[in-house]
């Protein structure tokens, strides 16, 4: 396969996202390309954690990244493309979500359980399988926000105004949001 | 001592083999390029090679389709415009009262007769095909570009205009080029007679004719099936005045739309592994719209592939310069500022070298290059 351009290149120098995104607004393909390369692991891997099913996450990223390609000049710093694509993919995740529960609420889907041995690392200490476990047993039993933020707070660690700024959420708002669901996975480990 | 434990992020296991970033990125890639399609002012139709029999008569707007069984097509159009998409992605879009003949549609080869009207030919780039089409005498060779030709009956001309790219044209049975056109240029000759010329085809199809009838009776009137079969308005180069040729620049094409065109072009070349071409384009660009916003990309582009391709440090230092200067945006520059910074370097120029370096460290004293810069010029 032809590198794509920018990607690297003779001297070392590892071009910036800033330049990728300019030459990808310019109608480059290769920079679209070094592009996805560069940002799929953190896209497929933000919205698998949240999502757990690896075909569901494939569809949601590709999402994502479309919209992301083709509204680059929305983008107001260049540089910033990273955290740009997780709000996109967040927001993607979400809709994905509501969908299915309306898909479920009309019988029309029923969700299938999150292999959690194929999901969680053999190599994981036991604490944290053990944390794993309790936030994606409650995941399914959670609406779409409060499985969002659970998982941006639990699994990805993130602080509580990054996980409003990713969802695009007032701060009393995740914390709301975060709060009901901390308390459903209370629940669930006081009856493991 | 104890490893720190890592976040559980880590441990939720995420296959990103290439194989799965290879089909992903597939599929991405192909519903960008759907999404940047033009769309059709009517429809699309996809003409596949096995049905290249396709007879499109189009009628006040009313639409008849048949697909006789033979080894070519016809297309038609009365008021109302067509695009149609041939199986190598090439689209055309014919205008209004248009006839075109598709003779020969395969893996290498493209050959369109155009009777009488319009066509804008969007041609996707394949460098084993031979495209080409043929209209009164005169015949437009093209590998990838866009363009349109025009045979006016009114108006006795027969015209060609090059929007992308580069075509040849050469007159029906000579092997030299009569002309070749670049981006933006236009090129037109007047027809003799418009007696030698055909007739438009008919407005309207009365929905009572067997439209495989009025098919076959179209196309036995044009050119009888085959690939040796010559359009009408192909038949002879006699039809053309001798009124020499006229060429001229299309109306002025905008500094926006000429820069984009040359960096497009370069960027085509680069992925189709043309990097001279590229380089070409780049250095145009430069020369020509030094005040475009794409000129610092495409001196950061040509620096880039001087300095990587070419071997050409030295030659790489101008435009890099030009890419630091007018380059506002700061990812770039600073990329720019640190191939300049190397390039100072290779040419051991270690003055500018450790001016360009000081430079960098300056305005980017976190940024992404800085080991390697602060090791560049001797380390000094």
């Amino acid at each position: 396969m032809a590198q794509p351009a920018l990607a690297s290149n003779a001297s070392g120098i590892v071009p910036s996202d800033a330049a990728l995104v300019l030459a990808a607004r310019a109608g480059d393909s290769c920079a679209q390309e070094s592009l996805f390369r560069r940002y799929l692991p953190l896209a497929l891997g933000l919205s698998q954690r949240i999502l757990g099913h690896h075909g569901e996450a494939e569809d949601v990223v590709q999402d994502a990244f479309v919209e992301a390609m083709g509204h680059l000049e929305r983008l107001d710093n260049p540089q910033a493309f990273g955290a740009w694509l997780r709000t996109i993919v967040v927001r993607r995740v979400r809709k994905h979500l509501r969908r299915q529960q309306l898909l479920n609420r009309l019988g029309l889907r029923t969700a299938a359980p999150i292999d959690l041995d194929a999901l969680i690392a053999p190599t994981a200490p036991a604490d944290l399988v053990q944390e794993l476990r309790a936030v994606y047993g409650v995941l399914a039993r959670l609406p779409p926000e409060q499985r969002v933020a659970l998982v941006l707070r639990r699994v990805e660690g993130l602080e509580l105004g990054e996980i409003a700024a990713q969802m695009d959420l007032s701060l009393a708002t995740v914390k709301r949001r975060l709060a009901a669901a901390e308390a459903r996975l209370a629940q669930a480990r006081a009856k493991l | 001592m104890t490893t720190p434990k890592q976040h559980p992020s880590a441990y939720v296991l995420v296959d990103t083999s290439s194989a799965r970033v290879d089909r992903l990125w597939r599929a991405v890639h192909g519903r960008l390029q759907a999404s940047a399609r033009p769309r059709a002012r009517r429809g699309v139709w996809y003409v596949p090679a096995l049905a290249l029999s396709v007879a499109l008569a189009f009628g006040a707007g009313l639409l008849s389709r048949r697909l006789p069984e033979s080894g070519w097509a016809k297309l038609a159009t009365a008021n109302d415009g067509v695009t149609v998409q041939l199986q190598d992605g090439s689209a055309l879009t014919l205008g209004a009262q248009t006839s075109l003949l598709v003779r020969e549609q395969a893996e290498r080869v493209v050959e369109l007769a155009l009777e009488l009207g319009r066509v804008e030919c969007d041609v996707s780039h394949l460098p084993q095909r031979a495209f080409s089409v043929s209209a009164a005498g005169h015949a437009v060779l093209v590998k990838g570009t866009r363009f349109s030709v025009e045979l006016s009956r009114e108006r006795h001309v027969l015209a060609v205009e090059v929007q992308r790219g580069q075509v040849e044209i050469r007159r029906t049975g000579a092997t030299g080029a009569e002309a070749v056109l670049g981006a933006g240029e236009r090129w037109s000759v007047p027809l003799e007679t418009s007696a030698s010329t055909p007739q438009p085809p008919p407005a309207e199809l009365p929905p009572s004719v067997d439209p495989s009838a009025d098919v076959a009776s179209s196309t036995t009137a044009s050119a009888a099936p085959g690939v040796s079969a010559p359009a009408p308005a192909a038949r002879s180069s006699a039809d053309v005045s001798a009124a020499p040729p006229h060429r001229e620049r299309a109306a002025p094409v905008p500094a926006e739309s000429g820069a984009r065109t040359l960096f497009d072009r370069g960027n085509a070349a680069r992925r189709q592994g043309d990097l001279a071409g590229a380089a070409h384009a780049y250095e145009q660009l430069l020369h020509e719209y030094p005040a475009d916003a794409r000129a610092g990309l495409a001196g950061f582009e040509l620096g880039r592939l001087r300095m990587d391709q070419f071997g050409d440090a030295p030659g790489a230092i101008t435009p890099l310069q030009l890419a630091v200067r007018v380059v506002s945006e700061a990812g770039l520059r600073e990329d720019a500022l640190a191939r300049l910074v190397h390039a100072f370097e290779l040419t051991k120029e270690l003055a500018r070298c450790r001016a360009a370096r000081a430079e960098y460290l300056e305005a980017y004293p976190k940024g992404t290059h800085v080991l390697a810069v602060v090791r560049s010029c001797g380390g000094e």
